[in-house]
């Protein structure tokens, strides 16, 4: 937490305004507002086809938005020499040149970036077990993702961006990957938006979590908040319209005598008809995505920095 | 980024240098046998003695594929040098990684295309050089060097023609994301646009001269059934170099004749081949029937009445047109590579 403290009144990692995407006539993205704090290990989740892609895309400049606006690191995304050079990318399956060797690869990235870290390319080359001399097309899918993270963070971004690295890879691959990225945020001030369908891989590495389900924000806050503030309650059966106007039923489900509640509240639950659970992110953010999109603006932090929202 | 767009450049260039070599020592091994046959007889004055030397053997099939292998070049450097360039990246995912290091998508993109296209000019240049040069001797001879199979296969055209076809190659692949699509676009372009400029912008791209020449000189005068009666018909007039526009028959006072007009003055000169021609009715050759000498006769009766008026660009020409079409296919070729850089928003 001493990295997110440096960064409290940094610019946002990552903020954008009533962003939209058009694909011909489909918006894969449309009036997307939020704002990632800096300092933070981002994750951004949502079921297949919500745009996760399409914002990170944006994100780095490499789609131009239809509507609204993206800023990173506190600059409109513009695809500037100086902007790219603080912006580290892996994009979604590690894309690299197959008959590019790594020691070609590492030649390209020190090339075409002006604040190249030689010495932390070269360290993690050496860690990882790479030949220089192995062409990237022979690689495994755990090799090219690490040589793909080892190109983004030798360029030692402030904002390092990856979508789905992590999405092919077998569980030891992905728990390598992972573990890289957690060594590299932890000894490096850098903020990182992390992409994946996948709520168990962010579970471990971030603390800032973005649901993105239709194009929109359903959910945005610090994991910490988030898991402090929904409850799983049990208890006879009732409405959840009866409760409390502090307490938000994000799911309900009910038999003929019992009733199980999902709620969002910033105070402690003190009805004793309930029996109260704690719940996962997993579970949360299954919850939001089960939710009918009307279900009330996405949670705001107590600090204020992230998101308001999905709800115009 | 020079040494990125190098790297991945490598391995065509290094074929391309190869099968460039091979094609070099082919050409100037048998181009000078060529050359030393011909200078042997005295060059192009072995055509009046008719003692040129025959072409036979590899000479007489290099002379069939030369001139067509400089028409495919430019083709081939479209198609495998052109296409893949964007389409490969943009099929394979790899723009993801170019675009997100620290150079923008605009010097990316220059920089592959200034290395690969000026390579590509360079290849067509120098192969339409040694063609240019193996043909020399005959060209001297057949002083054809307007006709459109042998002015697109000599001189520095082929370089307009590579540096369209590769920025054709370019654009296609930043359109259709595709390797295989955008290189069949390209072949497909290339032809269409090829033949599109011999056709209907070359003979117009310089103002053409106009000769008048008696009725005679025109080859294949004939005779031939019209609508409107039998008529008189010619082609050009021998244009050494030159090339014939347009031909036609016109009056002592330079109008020209419709075939119903011609007609009249067949009747007037001419008439029993003006009467018909009974055996063979509407034939092409119209002179069945007639002896060769009524024919003869009939010329030269009528040429007291017609001439032939002649559009035709002069020998002087040549060098300027070859200079005008390789420029506007080079344009074309910006153009191209403009769009290229718009459809990636660079």
């Amino acid at each position: 937490m001493s990295v997110s403290a440096l960064h409290r009144r940094a610019e946002p990692a990552l903020a954008t305004c009533d962003l939209g995407k058009r694909y011909g006539r489909r918006w894969a993205l449309s009036g997307c507002t939020l704002e990632v704090p800096a300092g933070h290990v981002a994750g951004l989740v949502g079921p297949n086809g919500a745009g996760k892609t399409t914002l990170l895309h944006l994100a780095v400049g490499l789609l131009a938005p239809s509507a609204g606006s993206i800023a990173v690191l506190g600059e409109e995304v513009d695809g500037a020499p100086a902007q790219l050079a603080r912006v580290g990318f892996v994009a979604q399956d590690t894309p690299l040149y197959p008959s590019l060797s790594v020691a070609e690869h590492v030649r390209l990235g020190a090339a075409l970036n002006p604040g190249w870290d030689a010495a932390l390319a070269r360290a993690r080359i050496e860690r990882l077990g790479l030949e220089g001399a192995q062409r990237a097309g022979t690689l495994s899918g755990g090799q090219r993702a690490q040589l793909a993270l080892t190109l983004a963070v030798a360029k030692r971004p402030e904002l390092l961006v990856l979508d789905e690295p992590v999405a092919s890879l077998d569980p030891l691959a992905r728990r390598e990957f992972l573990q890289g990225l957690m060594e590299f945020t932890a000894e490096h001030t850098v903020s990182v938006v992390l992409s994946s369908h996948l709520v168990a891989d962010l579970e471990r590495v971030c603390d800032y979590a973005i649901l993105l389900a239709d194009g929109r924000v359903a959910l945005a806050g610090e994991v910490d908040e988030l898991l402090a503030s929904h409850r799983r309650l049990s208890g006879p059966r009732r409405d959840g319209a009866r409760l409390p106007a502090s307490q938000q039923v994000i799911e309900e489900s009910h038999t003929e005598r019992q009733s199980t509640l999902l709620v969002r509240s910033e105070e402690p639950i003190v009805d004793p008809a309930w029996s109260v659970e704690e719940v996962g992110l997993e579970e949360i953010v299954l919850a939001y995505m089960g939710a009918p999109a009307d279900r009330g603006a996405p949670l705001r932090p107590t600090d204020g920095a992230a998101g308001r929202g999905a709800g115009r | 980024m020079t040494w990125l767009a190098w790297r991945q450049f490598r391995t065509q260039a290094l074929v391309a240098l190869g099968l460039l070599a091979a094609f070099a020592a082919l050409v100037l091994v048998t181009g000078a046998h060529l050359h030393d046959g011909y200078d042997a007889v005295g060059g192009a004055r072995c055509e009046a003695r008719n003692d040129c030397p025959l072409l036979y053997g590899l000479d007489g099939v290099l002379a069939d594929l030369l001139g067509p292998a400089l028409l495919a070049i430019p083709a081939l450097l479209g198609m495998f040098w052109g296409a893949p360039l964007l389409a490969r990246e943009l099929e394979g995912g790899t723009y993801r990684l170019a675009w997100t290091q620290s150079v923008t998508r605009r010097r990316w993109l220059l920089t592959k295309v200034a290395l690969v296209g000026v390579a590509a000019l360079a290849v067509a240049g120098l192969a339409s050089w040694l063609v240019s040069w193996w043909f020399a001797p005959l060209d001297a001879v057949n002083m054809n060097r307007f006709d459109p199979s042998v002015f697109g296969e000599r001189g520095v055209v082929a370089i307009g023609y590579a540096g369209f076809a590769f920025a054709l190659g370019v654009a296609a692949g930043a359109l259709t994301r595709r390797m295989l699509t955008a290189m069949a676009a390209t072949l497909l372009g290339f032809v269409t646009a090829r033949i599109a400029f011999t056709s209907w912008v070359r003979p117009h791209l310089l103002a053409s001269r106009h000769l008048l020449t008696p009725l005679t000189l025109g080859k294949s005068v004939g005779f031939r059934e019209s609508p409107s009666g039998i008529s008189v018909f010619t082609g050009f007039p021998p244009l050494p170099n030159g090339w014939g526009i347009s031909a036609a028959l016109v009056d002592r006072s330079h109008h020209a004749l419709s075939a119903a007009q011609l007609h009249r003055v067949l009747v007037r000169t001419c008439p029993t081949i003006a009467a018909g021609l009974p055996q063979y009715p509407g034939a092409g050759n119209a002179s069945g029937g007639l002896t060769d000498g009524d024919f003869q006769s009939c010329l030269q009766a009528l040429s007291h009445h017609l001439q032939l008026l002649v559009a035709y660009q002069p020998p002087s020409h040549y060098w300027p047109l070859q200079a005008l079409e390789t420029a506007i296919f080079l344009a074309a070729a910006l153009a191209l590579v403009g769009a290229a850089a718009w459809r990636l928003g660079a």
